[in-house]
């Protein structure tokens, strides 16, 4: 049973970590996967006794793609100022430097524009950057599905008119 | 005021995400440690923790990518690992909810091998359940991985529950005893067979017929 959950746990963090390194993923993706296996291996093998086998799996595999996706945003920021030093371009998930240094000017007026934001609203609008779904934003901070939903919809909007303003959105 | 310089930037929600991203690359706190991201994501946290750790995910790009991943872990491994933690799935209109908690071990086992013996109710199947303090079932004895002594069974009593259902499997998952009781203890009958080796048992504390707290899936011995 704890064979068969390693296996698939270790192919799903594969996938996960995929995700967040991009293109450039591609070159170490076996590196990776048989790091992680290894990892989960040796989490397992420490306890003697697992009371939990399919709980304990699960955690392990939380603690293992938390370091995954460390290790390889540490690789990207390497790789980054590599780059920037050398200039000799490698594969990235990034968008392309235009749109890249757009993003990054957008981003700082994000930045003011939300602190301008009332308490609810700033939060909702920074958790649904961040990635989260209505669902999560309802969890993480116990709001009903319409408030929660309601409080991205009109922040986004704000934030939007906010930007426009600034010149963005032609 | 206008700024005529800028270039018009498309305001769609991947772009300003990607803009929003690049303005929290470096965040000046600590990061979430790795026992508060597996508490975080067996939805252990304390209300002031869970507070702070969103509060630095939605501000730090780093962390934001990290709890993005441990969200498709956790969808993605419920396809196939039943022992996964989770939690109900909300109702557009819900105001609030009762927590699920983490799911003990080998609980797609219980959930098979169980169900025939079960009655109904409204309960999860096989789910370790928190009610919204956050209890358990606590076992009493036997301890964990302990020899089985006299065949008794004890845990601590949960003082809002009406009864308690309990559980017994072997390694294999195979079911051998599941019964129901008024109080904190309970004898196996003696025409229950238990050949050495190692077995599993919960129990669940019930009010109303519901499930309202379960212990962890803990194993004992017999000699």
């Amino acid at each position: 049973m704890i064979r068969a959950l390693l296996e698939k746990y270790g192919a799903l963090i594969r996938r996960v970590v995929a995700r967040v390194g991009g293109r450039a993923l591609q070159d170490n993706r076996d590196d990776v996967a048989q790091v992680v296996a290894l990892s989960l291996w040796q989490q397992i093998s420490r306890e003697q006794t697992i009371t939990h086998p399919s709980s304990y799996v699960y955690r392990a595999a939380i603690r293992e793609t938390v370091r995954a996706v460390r290790q390889e945003l540490a690789r990207q920021r390497t790789h980054s100022s590599i780059d920037a030093e050398s200039a000799v371009p490698l594969p990235s998930a990034a968008p392309d430097p235009e749109a890249a240094a757009s993003s990054a000017e957008i981003g700082r007026d994000i930045k003011s524009a939300l602190a301008a934001l009332p308490s609810d609203r700033q939060r909702a609008v920074r958790a649904h950057l961040s990635g989260y779904s209505v669902e999560q934003i309802m969890q993480a901070y116990g709001w009903p599905y319409q408030k929660a939903r309601n409080l991205v919809a009109r922040g986004m909007a704000d934030l939007r008119s906010a930007l426009i303003k600034e010149g963005y959105g032609g | 005021m206008v700024d005529p310089t800028r270039r018009p930037v498309s305001l769609d929600d991947e772009r300003l995400m990607e803009g929003y991203r690049l303005a929290h690359a470096d965040s000046a706190e600590p990061h979430l440690a790795e026992a508060e991201w597996e508490q975080l994501t067996c939805g252990e946290l304390g209300t002031d923790a869970l507070a702070r750790a969103h509060a630095h995910i939605t501000t730090c790009a780093q962390c934001a990518a990290v709890h993005r991943s441990l969200t498709s872990l956790t969808a993605e491994a419920a396809q196939f690992d039943a022992g996964i933690a989770r939690r109900p799935t909300p109702s557009p209109f819900a105001k609030g909810w009762m927590y699920v908690g983490g799911l003990a071990a080998a609980a797609a086992i219980f959930a098979a091998v169980f169900v025939d013996l079960r009655e109904p109710r409204n309960g999860p199947v096989g789910e370790v359940m928190r009610n919204p303090q956050g209890t358990t079932v606590s076992l009493v004895a036997p301890r964990p991985d302990a020899v089985l002594e006299g065949r008794q069974l004890a845990w601590q009593a949960v003082p809002t529950a009406e009864g308690y259902e309990l559980r017994i499997n072997t390694m294999a998952g195979d079911a051998i005893w599941a019964t129901r009781a008024v109080t904190a203890n309970a004898t196996i009958p003696p025409d229950v067979a238990l050949p050495p080796g190692r077995y599993y048992w919960q129990v669940t504390a019930l009010r109303d017929n519901i499930g309202i707290a379960s212990s962890a899936l803990t194993a004992f011995r017999v000699n």
